[in-house]
This record gives C-alpha cells, structure tokens and sequence, in this order.
C-alpha cells in the first residue's frame, strides 16, 4: 500500500510546477537579480554594466541570481530551474552561465549551459568556487565574490563565441536603404503620372503614397524601438538550454 | 442526378476526416516517441560519462589508498555490469529501464562508498588530482539526475498521447506501447555524504 502510494507520488512529481518556487523572470531582462539584497545599488550597477558589456562582445550571458530561500531545494534543482525557465544563453550557442547565491542555506552553484561546458568544466567552477569566492564569502564581501566569480568565469569563457551574430541583428541600415528606395519610388511614379496627366493616374498616386507612406512609418518606428532600446541595454535571454553542468559548493 | 453528388460529397468529407484523425494521431505518436529517444539517448550519455570517469579515478585513489582493494573490486564489478546492460531505443519497456536503473544504482553505491573511503585520506583530499575527478563526478551525478527528469517527462507526455482517445485504440493497432519511467530511489543513487 505505502508502496503504491509512494509510486503514485512519483508519478505526480514531474506535474509539479517550478512556477511558484522560483523567481520568475525579470522584464526588463537583467544580469544581476539581488532578490536577496546582498549588495548596494552601485555595486549592481558596476556588476550589471561588466555583464552587460562581455555580452556585447560574445554574446554569452552570465547571469546572477541571489535569492533569500532555496524553498527546500536543494542548489542544483533550484538552479537548473531558474536556468531552464529564463532561458540564459543564446538559443544556437547555449551559452549561458548562472551564478546562484543562497546567502540564508549558505550555498553557491554555478550553472554552465551546454555549449559552455567544454570551455568551462566542472573541476573549474569547483575551483572558482572554493578558490575564487568562498573566501570572500566567509567574510560578507558578496560584491568582492561576485565580481571575482564573474571575472573568472569571463576569463574561461572567451575565445569560445565571438558576438558576430549579435550585431548582424541590427538592422539599422536596412531600414535606411528601404526608406532611400521608397521615397524615389514615389517621387517615380508621381513623376510619371504627371505626365500622364489623367484623372485616375492622380487617384492612384494619392492612394499609392498614402500606402507607401504607412509602410515607410511602420519601418521607421520599429527601427526607432530598436535603437531605444539599445540605448537603455535592453536585451533578452536568448532561450539557451542547459544539462547540469558545473558545480556548487558552500560557505 | 444532383442528390448522388451530395452524396459521393459527403462520403468524400468523411473519409478525409477519418483520414486525417489516423494520420494526425500517429504523426503525433511518431514523434513523441522520437522525443523519448532523443532523452534516452541524451540519459545515455551522461551515464557513459559516468562510466568513463570510473578508471580515472579509481587509480587516482589507488595511488594513495592501496589498502582499500575491496572497494575498487566492487566499483570495478559494479562498472562491468552496468555496461554490459545496453538498451535498444526502440525497447525502452518499464522492465528494461528497471533492469538499467538497478545496474547504475548498484555502481552508484559502489561509488559513494569509494568516495567515503577516500574522504579519509587527508593527503588525497587535498591533492588536485582528486579534487578535479570528484568535482566532474559530481557534475556527471547533477547531469544524470537532469536527463532522467527530462526523459521521465518525455515518457510522461508520449504515454499520456497513447492511452487517451481515440489514441488507445489506435496505438495498439500501429503498435506503440507503453514506456518505462526511472523510479524514485531511496538513496541509492544519492552517493552517501560523511560528515565528520
């Protein structure tokens, strides 16, 4: 009977929901996520602007999470959660990398998606970790930690991707050249109208400008969304998957 | 004349929908059954890892703890028999996976004992060498445990496609049977942690 029970449990487990268990994520997307408040606004801001800036360059995403309850799960299972449900990483590269700080359970993990795996191996998070963090750690320097954490991690991690697909996203000119070509197809055909001098060629032109002028507006405001919000460091988590990769250790 | 058109029409229509209901359903079955082979193999790898990083590390530990040979034998005999057991994709029945998941259990065990054993060698704790193999051992037990979840989820979703309607009917006649899942462990997949 307890048997049976324990089976139906089980059965049950994968329907249960990571939803209310981990931080969902943020909007605007962000690199630094203090839900624990373990380090001063500056301090985030310093964080934010060096993770911000290795992605513009490689367009690998390390993210830190730090969360005052691990709600009963252990460190891996709550941070493989957080990596899977956000999607840290680019979704071609899986290149992300998540650092999970548990100050209350007193717990670290640092997650490694899939296609950082062979540039960062688990013996090498278990090192930063015992060598690179613990230490600061034990004395409340989170910031000192981190900042060591994610230089560290840096440091492995380039060389594997280079940020060229990034920046072929911007489609900046594109929409320059597509606005070039529709104002000399107007000033075309109005051209030609005129010349024909009819009635319904005036009808058509009106019509025909209107619409290329919708278009043109359409094109020229989703080029302008682009570039606020590259202004303001917007970005997305790219949806890159993880498989259990790198390591956790305590303090 | 007209009224035999209806007819052959409407015939046609339901035909067509009948169709469609069996194409649909298997093309759904065919691929996520093909979803359950991606996870298995993807269980696979993880335990290989596993299985490769074995021979490493029981030297490792030799070299510092000879003394221990009955600790290697079993972690040797345990790696033997979990490698001769081999699972056909196309075969992944509750009783194979039991028989699989009973073979890497007996390993893990072996392992975890092997990895007492060596916490208490202050000089191979503290060796490098050491520290390495154990973090990547670790790394490949947190692996596992994450391809078993996704692969149990696979299974979930293509056991639940083939037992609802009309699906039931029609999986037996195709011939898509129900799948194994791993099972909970009481701890014998959990290498035993030593506090001192």
């Amino acid at each position: 009977m307890v048997k049976k029970f324990s089976l139906l449990l089980f059965l049950l487990l994968p329907f249960r929901s990571w939803s209310q268990d981990i931080p969902e994520n943020p909007v605007p997307a962000r690199f630094v996520n203090d839900f624990a408040q373990l380090l001063s606004e500056s301090e985030v801001a310093t964080l934010e602007k060096k993770l911000e800036n290795y992605q513009d360059t490689t367009s690998n995403q390390v993210v830190i999470v730090t969360t005052n309850s691990l709600n009963n799960y252990d460190i891996e299972s709550y941070s493989y959660a957080i990596s899977k449900s956000w999607g840290i990483g680019q979704k071609e590269k899986n290149n992300g990398v998540l650092i999970t700080i548990a100050p209350n359970e007193r717990k670290m993990r640092i997650e490694v998606g899939y296609g950082l795996e062979g540039a960062i191996p688990d013996a090498v998070c278990k090192h930063i970790i015992r060598e690179k963090m613990r230490p600061y750690f034990k004395k409340n320097l989170y910031f000192e930690g981190l900042d060591s954490a994610t230089s560290n991690v840096i440091k492995y991690a380039s060389g594997e991707y280079k940020a060229e697909e990034l920046n072929e996203k911007q489609p900046k000119y594109i929409w320059l050249v597509v606005f070039i070509i529709i104002i000399l197809l107007i000033s075309f055909i109005s051209k030609y109208n005129r010349t024909k001098n009819s009635a319904i060629g005036r009808d058509l032109d009106f019509w025909t400008i209107l619409a290329l002028m919708s278009m043109s507006n359409k094109g020229s405001s989703r080029g302008g969304g682009w570039r606020n919000g590259q202004d303001s460091g917007g970005w997305d988590f790219g949806g890159g998957s993880f498989g259990g990769g790198g390591a956790s250790g305590d303090w | 004349m007209k009224k035999s058109y209806i007819v052959i029409g409407v015939v046609l229509v339901v035909l067509f929908a009948i169709y469609r209901i069996f194409a649909g359903s298997y093309n759904n079955m065919v691929n996520s059954e093909e979803t359950v082979s991606q996870s298995w193999s993807q269980v696979q790898n993880v335990y290989q890892r596993r299985l490769d990083l074995i021979p490493n590390l029981v030297n490792t530990v030799k070299g510092m703890a000879a003394s221990e040979k009955e600790t290697f034998e079993a972690v040797i005999n345990a790696r033997a028999k979990a490698t001769a057991i081999n699972i056909d994709p196309s075969k992944l029945t509750p009783e194979q996976i039991s028989k699989f998941q009973a073979a890497q259990g007996e390993l893990s065990t072996a392992l975890g004992r092997l990895m007492v054993v060596s916490e208490q060698y202050p000089q191979l704790r503290q060796s490098e060498g050491f520290l390495n193999l154990q973090a990547q051992l670790e790394g490949t037990e947190n692996r596992i445990s994450v391809e078993r979840k996704n692969f149990n989820e696979a299974v979930q979703t293509y056991n639940t496609l083939i037992r609802q309607f009309p699906n039931n009917m029609l999986a037996g006649i195709y011939g898509f049977e129900k799948k194994g899942y791993f099972e909970a462990e009481q701890n014998a997949d959990k290498a035993p942690k030593v506090q001192f």
